[in-house]
């Protein structure tokens, strides 16, 4: 049972507990209503409650959060070996685009966004450019690079688009309003 | 895990085959470090899973598989460099505590960036 089967599975658990035995003290008699009413009347009683409640709700907020990022850590480009699987995390493409952008000399800075669907893997680059080459002589080297280096090093066969927005061209005397170019 | 043998008993714990695979894994060129998940801490907490900065053991009688999560050097290839990861940390698995290591799930986690040039 992995981590969050298990949080849930504990917490729920607990309230259920909760609720079940205050079902059955009441039905026993050993709690009643009055009884109830009269313990929530008791000082600081209200900020008991509140501090449960409290508590609950950002336990709730929290496993949502570290669902949502271990969901994402998953997303992973998959190959099977002989041995079991490996998973390749979208963090390592993306440090890996970086990597290989820095070694190009036109660009200044690069934001790479990977989608990884069934059908395959769509790439975004958010790119500033500097102004040696035209803004379009760049993009098409840089998708070409990209292309080659996620297939011969990462093992990525199949990459349906590279979509490059170039937001900046940084030159002397000024800078270029965004150009966006896609290839696929 | 636990052998019988004629004198008794011999347990090996799951935190000492995480152990051999983290060594046999870093030991592998290429591998830049091993990679804690996002819930290492709160899995030991609550779980009681055995994660070794980043293996995860899980043993069933004879058999075990794990999990490793890595980092590599920038430059490497990954479907290279994964074969190698796999066959050393099974064969070492198998040859220091005598169990057999089905899987070896790697999971590569981060690309080492060296300096900007």
């Amino acid at each position: 049972m992995n981590f969050f089967n298990k949080a849930g599975l504990i917490i729920n658990v607990l309230i259920l507990w909760l609720v079940g035995t205050e079902g059955l003290l009441l039905a026993t008699g050993w709690s009643n209503v009055v009884l109830l009413e009269q313990y929530l009347k008791l000082p600081n009683a209200n900020l008991i409650l509140a501090g449960i409640g409290c508590g609950l709700w950002i336990m709730g907020l929290l496993i949502l959060y570290i669902d949502a990022k271990i969901s994402q850590q998953k997303k992973a480009i998959i190959h099977k070996t002989i041995h079991g699987e490996v998973r390749v995390a979208k963090k390592a493409i993306e440090d890996f685009i970086k990597r290989i952008s820095s070694e190009e000399s036109f660009i200044k800075t690069i934001k790479p966004k990977i989608v990884i669907k069934r059908k395959g893997v769509k790439i975004s680059l958010i790119v500033s450019l500097w102004s040696e080459i035209p803004a379009n002589e760049a993009t098409i080297a840089l998708q070409s690079r990209v292309k080659e280096a996620l297939e011969s090093t990462i093992g990525i066969s199949n990459i349906r688009e590279i979509k490059v927005f170039v937001e900046e061209v940084t030159h002397r005397g000024g800078r270029l309003r965004g150009v966006e170019y896609t290839k696929e | 895990m636990e052998e019988q043998i004629n004198l008794g008993a011999v347990k090996v714990s799951d935190d000492v085959i995480a152990t051999i695979a983290g060594v046999a894994t870093t030991q592998v060129e290429g591998v830049a470090g091993m990679s804690e998940g996002i819930v290492d801490g709160f899995a030991k907490l609550l779980t009681g899973s055995q994660l070794t900065k980043g293996v995860k053991v899980e043993v069933n009688e004879e058999e075990v598989n794990l999990d490793v999560s890595i980092i590599i050097k920038y430059g490497i290839s990954i479907p290279e460099i994964a074969g190698k990861v796999q066959e050393n940390v099974k064969k070492a698995v198998e040859n220091m505590t005598g169990l057999k290591a089905v899987k070896v799930n790697l999971y590569i986690q981060g690309v080492a960036v060296d300096e900007k040039k």
